[in-house]
């Protein structure tokens, strides 16, 4: 299964190439929040997507009808086809839709809620459900770009886009699909999602952007909230051959386990499991990863576990290893489809992107993080971690075209 | 309350172009005005019979909905309760 397109969204950039000039460059996507008041909040930053210019390249009853995450997807699940040289949707295709989202569409949400809790049952608009149902961003694509592949949406918190990469992943090999647009989109920056992620005191209260998000330092002070929206097109490589459409990576394996022990602690035994499942899936083992993309939240608890877990994953032979949610924050639901674009082109460019903001080694977290600058150096393989609340853990593994067993 | 024709055309001529909304057509709105004309579906359609209802505080019955078919006919309904 090849990679053949990618559309990325965030504060990262707005098409693949801005994505990885960023990346490489080590430049931050965190700043101060702007378009909602943080007055309430001693947490004043994200990654939060610089202007709204994306939207006026959406048809008007997307845009002004439904959730900012729906036309965020539609967005990047539009340039992703287009970037795998599919430019015509005058005919029905057939490609899946697969989403992931941790929170779906918030703030169609909150206006709904909203209008119930100010009217009653006269504020409910007739199109609250369609745009609040929580599969509306698989299915808006679907209809609009005109896929007929299943569409449907993956939650699982923060592994959510991985699931739905890895399911996609599983669903073509078995020729359930023959090829299908996957990846996820979220906007945890709606104020009332921001305030509960706040009351759980996970969030880092640093003001200077530039040491907001510091994954595996000793001083890091808890996660940064961002927004964003990725996908991939994902379709059987003869395929891909028959119209000969440009290869940049392929999928190579999906693991995924549940930690089974708490709704929010992490553990090593799921993680060590899904990258172990990840790697038996693709055939490969521990020694063949060059280059892990860390889940690497900058929470005390997320990164001294998973430390400990590519310890015993990969005992004193680590790969190279960085945590890329430094530059881009944590964009939850879609945060999986983000990192396994990084650890694409980290195969494309043999290029592994910077943890950028590290000052101070943890000796909790003996793990080389590639700090503050991008190291050039030889990726066939690279592994994206991505470690959930509700004690899901999601491993995809990419690598260089070829390298499928 | 008691609308002129008029008043009614003026104030639904907003509804009806905020309810097309992302629709192409150019069609100008008239009493003749089929909605299928301004590429109504039903949701559009149900959308803007919620702000029919609420700008013009009456209620619409589903099967009035079902047989509502050009802007002339939602005018007439509007000002009989108006």
């Amino acid at each position: 299964v090849v990679i053949t397109g990618i559309g990325t969204l965030s504060a990262l950039g707005r098409d693949r190439h801005e994505l990885w000039n960023s990346a490489a460059q080590g430049r931050l996507g965190i700043a101060p929040i702007r378009r909602f008041d943080t007055a309430a909040f001693d947490v004043k930053n994200g990654g939060e997507l610089p202007d709204d210019h994306w939207l006026t390249s959406l048809p008007a009853e997307i845009a002004d009808r439904h959730c900012r995450t729906t036309g965020m997807a539609l967005y990047a699940a539009s340039q992703a086809l287009a970037d795998a040289g599919i430019l015509s949707t005058a005919e029905p295709r057939a490609i899946g839709v697969y989403v992931g989202s941790g929170a779906g569409p918030i703030y169609a949400l909150e206006e709904g809620w909203g209008n119930w809790f100010a009217r009653g049952a006269r504020g409910m608009r007739p199109t609250t459900v369609v745009q609040t149902m929580f599969n509306v961003a698989a299915s808006i694509v679907s209809v609009q770009l005109r896929l007929t592949g299943g569409n449907q949406v993956f939650a699982a918190a923060c592994a959510s886009a991985s699931a739905a990469i890895g399911h996609a992943y599983h669903a073509i090999m078995s020729g359930l699909e023959q090829s299908v647009l996957a990846g996820g989109c979220e906007s945890p920056l709606e104020p009332a999602l921001f305030a509960a992620w706040y009351a759980m005191r996970v969030l880092s209260r640093e003001p200077d952007p530039a040491r907001c998000c510091r994954p595996f330092d000793r001083d890091r002070g808890g996660l940064v909230l961002a927004e964003g929206a990725h996908f991939l097109m994902l379709e059987d490589l003869e395929r891909a051959e028959q119209r000969s459409a440009p290869v940049v990576a392929e999928i190579l394996g999906y693991g995924q386990a549940s930690d089974g022990v708490h709704v929010t602690a992490p553990s090593a035994g799921g993680q060590v499991a899904a990258m172990q499942r990840a790697l038996d899936d693709a055939g490969l083992g521990p020694g063949d990863v060059d280059y892990v993309n860390a889940h690497g939240t900058a929470t005390q608890a997320n990164d001294r576990v998973e430390a400990e877990s590519l310890t015993a994953m990969f005992g004193s032979r680590l790969p190279r290893i960085s945590a890329t949610k430094s530059m881009h924050g944590h964009q939850l639901g879609a945060t999986g489809a983000l990192e396994t674009i990084l650890c694409a082109l980290a195969c494309r460019h043999d290029l592994v992107p910077p943890t950028i903001g590290f000052a101070t080694p943890d000796p909790q977290c003996a793990v080389d993080v590639t700090p503050n600058r991008a190291v050039q150096a030889p990726v066939s393989v690279a592994m994206n971690n991505a470690f959930a609340f509700g004690g899901m853990n999601s491993v995809l593994l990419v690598g260089k075209p070829g390298r499928a067993r | 309350m008691s609308l002129s024709r008029d008043e009614i055309h003026g104030r639904l001529r907003a509804l009806v172009e905020h309810a097309k909304k992302g629709s192409t057509s150019a069609a100008p709105i008239t009493d003749q005005t089929a909605f299928a004309e301004l590429q109504f579906d039903s949701l559009a359609l149900m959308e803007l019979a919620y702000d029919v209802e609420e700008t013009f505080q009456l209620t619409i019955a589903d099967e009035e909905l079902a047989d509502l078919k050009t802007v002339g006919q939602l005018v007439d309904l509007i000002e009989a309760r108006s």
